[in-house]
């Protein structure tokens, strides 16, 4: 990495107390060092109107820092590579992930691309994440702190955009980073940390954004062993994969699983939890990305299927369609279409390999009747 | 302000010999607001700012809106429910065809000059072309950003109800003025104290409507002595500059437009990204209307003169004052055009 003393870097501060400790970090390292906000959402949010509060945090913790503080309007890009694949997406059936799409899309594609054209070097952000600077190359790992770990989301990142990559709060547990702010009297010091996705508002939730959007389906529930129908939702778009909540119990008082949604069949296929149980992720094809070189077919990894879900084994493979899987070496609850598969490095646990989207995960010992139809 | 107002009380009601004297001083600030506007002291009522003037002028019961398609938003989001007034490519109101959607018992509310792009509002032509009707109509303008470089009298010789700023005159922020003639009236915004006719109730801002006068003396004074003459001059000789850049088109270029504005469009560069660079260079700037969290958003005023919002993305507004130099407007020139190399590089 180039000497820190010299360079430039432009810090994306959301508002929130990690990126305003990301910011303060560099500027105690002496680097020269400017804020930006973005304005992803134009719609209502809960941080009000275009979240002006937490702009104005951003804007405050820069005065603090004695740095410059911008505000970019990525409002048009947001909608096109988050906002309308996130509803489309919901439409199929699908659970797809946001925040991944926006780091893909917005932060470290847009805002990188912009920063460099602004003349920064390096971009920072204030994800629990850490980018080390090896021998070979700059690699992605886990935060130190494992409960508030991000990456998962920045799993896509790819070796350019980490060669041009800071991010300091990375070495920090979440206690040692809001100490900091509060011996620094930085504003942002007690604000709760960000929970939900932040183009939807508590009170309409994930249902009342979708049926704004789009006229939602209202579907059976299907057996599907048995084909039988077991129930009814009112939107079928809003059953994920994986899901039991809502979706009661069979006639052994077994919980139900969705282990198939499908809005253009009004119907969600679902299962005794026991059956329901998958071993093998086909990813999407062309949706790999790797943090240095692709791994090749039969390369043991780690992988993790939500932002805090459990790390499995697993086997790169060819897939029996187009594209790879991932075999997992044990069977896991039902992996909804959509959703991002990190993958780390069996050798090492805290480093982030590469990433892909799952097209859809299957069970390799049972099969249910009516997954074929 | 500070010296007119040294060892008297803060508030003007009251009837002692002190609170009497602050008085005075927010009486004269009103008689001199109104020999500026050329109206009765009693139609000039002081307000928080443009906003609240606006809000205020707004509030005529239940007579329809017709509002031009850029009005600023303190206006649009004061309109309620109403009707949009049609501006052409150049900017300028379709007096025309206003005058076909204008009914009697109307509000209408056209700014006397737009606040991005500077463009003149025809107000004159379209009272004028409303003949017999304007008798029934109640016509508001929002002379917010045309003070300095307009007679704000001949606004007033127009409209029933003008809406104006001290700040956008040089003047302090958070104070103007909705100056109300004829029989026509407002309900009261804020109730309480009875102040400002009862119609905006509250301790009036003593200092800020001084200010208020003092800005628009000031103003008048610069048009006199040809400050916003000049002031235009060195608009377009920038103006010429940025124009002969590539891919550079000035907004409203053939349209009357203040001398303190200038507005373009850059193809391939966002806004955003430019003014980043233009501040980092010690240029202020801006794009549009800044929304309350500094962003800078597409403009409504572009898209209502039927701009496509790629290129809208790539506005500038840039204004000047009658104290920039020569010097100043060249550096700026040599900033901007380097700002853009940069960002197509």
């Amino acid at each position: 990495m180039a000497d820190l003393s010299t360079v430039k870097v432009l810090v994306a501060m959301s508002g929130g107390v990690d990126s305003s400790v990301a910011a303060s970090l560099l500027v105690d390292q002496g680097h020269d060092v400017s804020g930006v906000t973005l304005k992803l959402w134009g719609g209502p949010s809960d941080a009000g109107c275009c979240s002006v509060q937490d702009v104005l945090d951003a804007a405050r913790v820069a005065d603090q820092l004695g740095i410059d503080h911008h505000v970019f309007d990525l409002t048009d890009a947001f909608d096109r590579h988050v906002v309308e694949p996130f509803v489309a997406a919901h439409l199929a059936g699908r659970t797809p992930n946001p925040c991944v799409e926006c780091n893909r899309h917005l932060k470290f594609d847009h805002l990188l691309a912009a920063s460099r054209r602004l003349g920064f070097d390096l971009l920072a952000t204030g994800h629990h994440a850490r980018v080390v600077h090896a021998a070979e190359g700059p690699e992605l790992h886990r935060g130190r702190d494992v409960a508030k770990d991000q990456s998962y989301v920045l799993a896509m990142l790819g070796p350019s955009q980490l060669a041009s990559l800071v991010l300091p709060v990375g070495e920090l547990s979440k206690q040692e980073v809001r100490r900091y702010a509060t011996a620094r009297h930085l504003r942002t010091s007690g604000k709760p940390d960000s929970q939900d996705l932040c183009f939807i508002q508590a009170d309409e939730g994930r249902g009342g954004f979708l049926a704004a959007r789009a006229s939602l389906t209202p579907g059976s529930l299907i057996d599907a062993e048995s084909g039988a129908t077991v129930g009814e939702v009112t939107a079928v778009e809003l059953v994920t994969v994986g899901q039991r909540r809502g979706l009661g119990v069979d006639v052994h008082g077994r919980r139900r699983v969705a282990v198939a949604v499908s809005p253009s069949e009004a119907r969600v296929l679902v299962a005794p939890q026991d059956e329901a149980l998958v071993d093998e992720v086909v990813l999407d094809e062309e949706s790999e990305t790797w943090t240095a070189a692709p791994l090749d077919d039969g390369a043991s990894v780690l992988v993790q299927l939500r932002a805090h879900g459990v790390v499995t084994r697993a086997q790169l493979a060819a897939a029996r369609g187009p594209g790879r899987s991932l075999v997992l070496e044990e069977s896991i609850a039902p992996v909804a279409p959509g959703q991002t598969a990190a993958i780390y490095s069996a050798e090492d646990p805290t480093l982030v390999l590469g990433s892909a989207v799952v097209a859809h995960a299957i069970r390799s010992k049972v099969t249910l009747a009516l997954e074929q139809t | 302000m500070a010296k007119a107002l040294e060892g008297l009380p803060p508030n003007p009601s009251g009837s002692h010999r002190l609170a009497r004297a602050t008085r005075s001083v927010l009486e004269d600030a009103r008689e001199r607001v109104a020999v500026e506007l050329g109206v009765a002291p009693g139609a000039v009522l002081f307000t928080s700012g443009g906003t609240e003037a606006c809000n205020l002028a707004l509030r005529m019961g239940s007579r329809p809106r017709k509002i031009s398609s850029i009005e600023h938003v303190a206006v649009r989001d004061a309109a309620g429910e109403h009707v949009e007034l049609a501006v052409g490519g150049d900017g300028v109101l379709d007096v025309a065809r206003a005058i076909e959607q204008i009914e009697d018992g109307d509000l209408v509310s056209v700014m006397a000059a737009n606040n991005e792009t500077g463009v003149l509002q025809p107000l004159r032509a379209l009272s004028d072309g409303l003949g017999a009707l304007r008798d029934g109509v109640v016509l508001h303008s929002d002379a917010v950003g045309s003070g300095w470089c307009q007679p704000l009298a001949e606004t007033a010789s127009i409209c029933q109800v003008v809406s104006i700023a001290a700040h956008k005159l040089g003047g302090p922020a958070g104070s103007g003025a909705v100056i109300v003639t004829g029989d026509v009236a407002p309900a009261p915004m804020v109730v309480g104290g009875g102040q400002e006719r009862g119609l905006r109730a509250g301790t009036q801002d003593v200092a800020g409507a001084l200010g208020l006068a003092c800005a628009l003396e000031l103003a008048s004074a610069d048009r006199r002595s040809g400050a916003i003459d000049a002031m235009g001059e060195r608009r377009d000789g920038l103006e010429k500059l940025l124009g002969d850049l590539d891919g550079v088109a000035i907004t409203a270029r053939g349209a009357p437009r203040l001398e303190s504005h200038l507005h373009l469009t850059i193809e391939g560069v966002r806004s955003d990204e430019l003014l980043f660079l233009l501040d980092e260079a010690g240029l202020c700037a801006s794009a549009g209307a800044a929304c309350a969290s500094g962003a800078s958003r597409p403009s409504r005023v572009l898209e209502a003169m039927g701009m496509g919002e790629s290129r809208a993305r790539g506005a500038l507004r840039l204004s000047l004052s009658p104290l920039t130099s020569d010097e100043e407007i060249e550096q700026a020139g040599v900033i901007i055009a380097g700002a853009i190399a940069q960002l197509r590089r």
